[in-house]
């Protein structure tokens, strides 16, 4: 189980320490808390309010969402690259990120297509807006993470097809390596991006409940644009089973936020 | 010729504004000035001190580094993936990032490579710190510097295996690209990572005085001291690098 802690105590802390989106499965924090748990580095959190100020979160970190993650003394960190990089710092073994340069090379790359800017999560989180958004509706937080992420109706609308080729290098690049004998998406041992991949599939075909408890509210933005037949199309079964795979070896089950 | 502007200007202005380490080649900036003019983009620049402690830099972009960029309102960034997403945004015409996905995260991977933590330019600057912090009576601002990017004599001994072994990486892949008859790094077409190499090779052979007006009393700081990176430049790189700076970057570079 997450060790909720005030915001105080995160502040003043030692060790390492997170601020985290509660009560939802954001894919960014998800693949945190799972890189340092299968490092056994403990750790203690806070919550981050989803579309919410937190600005006290906010002045101490200099982010504006979260995962925040601090270690010792340290600034703190908010960006996937960077909390990896730490992770790696903090707990070297086992290694998350491959030491040959060209096979490092790709596994950061595909992870930038799942986590970063004009990533598969960015793309999807703009989806997810849409109808909140395009309803005239939206709650404060939405139009303010909205405005944050670059929001418009075109941007959300080219995200579909911009996923759609991202699920497929990343099934072409897993179709290489099972054929190849290799049983994780660069080399043949478990990356950083194994553990991207399985936090973010939750955008693209969502976990049963037993293995994801989301609230039914979020469940159902999640679940925003999944019945769109050309992205079903691009759900590779080795995808799903990846997925289910890795999440069974190396996250906590449930999932916990 | 670059024009430095006071930074409180820079700060006040709209649009598209640039803090870059003066009178140094920092790879990093010269590789986002680089971007923004193949895009047409216009920009001010203020100095950013190397070393200094740039109070007033920090107290507006949280960082005292150079380069900072900033668009209109938004605020200040710094890090070499945002600087490209933004340029990309911003005038998406050059493309510098490849549409295929697959490409996309090859270019992006072997940017991170050059311009990431623990990359090429992380490691040599390692080990220019060590020449300077192994010494008695380090310069400040040099101290500064390697507190903040972790310097260690450990690491900075690592630095040099993982450059070569950095640099080996690129010219297999810049030699792959040619065997299949392609001039670019990525694809067919040049991307964000043909103008880091540029940018970055400056740590690895330094561009003569005449291409980078870098003063002769500094330029032996550039210099490799490691076998094992010598070794790993492979013509080809060098070669590479001649071409694109001609035919990309501003000649001679401004610093």
């Amino acid at each position: 189980m997450i060790e909720w802690r005030s915001l105080d105590e995160v502040i003043g802390g030692s060790g390492l320490r997170m601020v985290l989106v509660q009560g939802i499965a954001s894919p960014w924090g998800i693949a945190a808390k799972a890189i340092f748990d299968v490092k056994g580095v403990p750790y203690v959190a806070a919550p981050w309010a989803a579309g919410e100020v937190n600005e006290v979160a906010a002045a101490w970190s200099g982010a504006d969402s979260g995962p925040v993650v601090v270690w010792n003394d340290e600034r703190p960190v908010n960006r996937w690259l960077d909390i990896l990089m730490l992770a790696e710092r903090v707990a070297p073994t086992p290694g998350l990120v491959p030491a040959d340069p060209l096979m490092r090379a790709l596994m950061i790359g595909l992870s930038f297509e799942i986590c970063g800017e004009q990533g598969l999560g960015w793309h999807r989180r703009l989806q997810l807006f849409a109808p909140m958004i395009e309803s005239g509706q939206a709650p404060e937080g939405v139009l303010r993470m909205a405005a944050k992420y670059g929001y418009s109706a075109a941007a959300a609308a080219a995200a579909g097809p911009r996923v759609i080729a991202q699920l497929h290098a990343l099934s072409a690049q897993l179709k290489a390596q099972y054929a190849a004998g290799r049983r994780y998406f660069v080399g043949d041992a478990l990356s950083a991006l194994d553990l991207y991949f399985v936090s973010f599939m939750n955008l693209i075909s969502l976990q049963p409940e037993e293995a994801c408890p989301m609230v039914e509210q979020w469940r159902a933005v999640y679940r925003t644009g999944m019945d769109d037949p050309a992205l079903a199309a691009a759900v590779d079964p080795i995808l799903l089973e990846h997925r289910d795979r890795i999440f069974h070896a190396h996250f906590r089950n449930p999932m916990e936020f | 010729m670059l024009s430095y502007l006071p930074l409180a200007d820079v700060i006040r202005r709209q649009g598209l504004r640039l803090v870059l380490v003066q009178g140094f080649p920092s790879p990093w900036g010269q590789a986002a000035k680089t971007i923004f003019e193949i895009k047409g983009l216009e920009y001010v620049v203020a100095a950013q001190e190397a070393g200094g402690t740039n109070d007033e830099l920090v107290a507006w972009a949280g960082e005292n580094s150079g380069p900072v960029v900033a668009w209109n309102d938004a605020a200040p960034i710094h890090r070499w993936y945002d600087i490209l997403m933004l340029a990309e945004r911003l005038a998406p015409v050059p493309a510098l990032v490849p549409v295929n996905p697959r490409d996309r995260a090859l270019m992006m991977g072997l940017s991170n490579e050059l311009c990431g933590e623990g990359g090429l330019g992380w490691n040599r600057r390692l080990q220019m710190f060590a020449l300077m912090l192994d010494a008695p009576d380090a310069p400040a601002g040099v101290a500064r510097m390697g507190s903040k990017y972790r310097y260690s004599q450990a690491g900075a001994r690592a630095a040099g295996a993982r450059t070569a072994q950095q640099i080996a990486a690129l010219a297999t892949q810049l030699k792959a690209q040619h065997t299949a008859g392609r001039p670019f790094f990525i694809g067919d077409t040049l991307t964000a990572l043909d103008l880091y190499w540029v940018a970055f090779m400056n740590l690895i052979d330094l561009l003569p005085g005449e291409l980078c007006p870098l003063p002769d009393a500094m330029r032996p700081i550039f210099a490799v001291h490691d076998d094992t990176i010598r070794a790993a430049l492979d013509p080809v790189l060098i070669a590479h690098r001649d071409r694109v700076f001609k035919a990309y970057f501003r000649n001679p570079m401004e610093l």
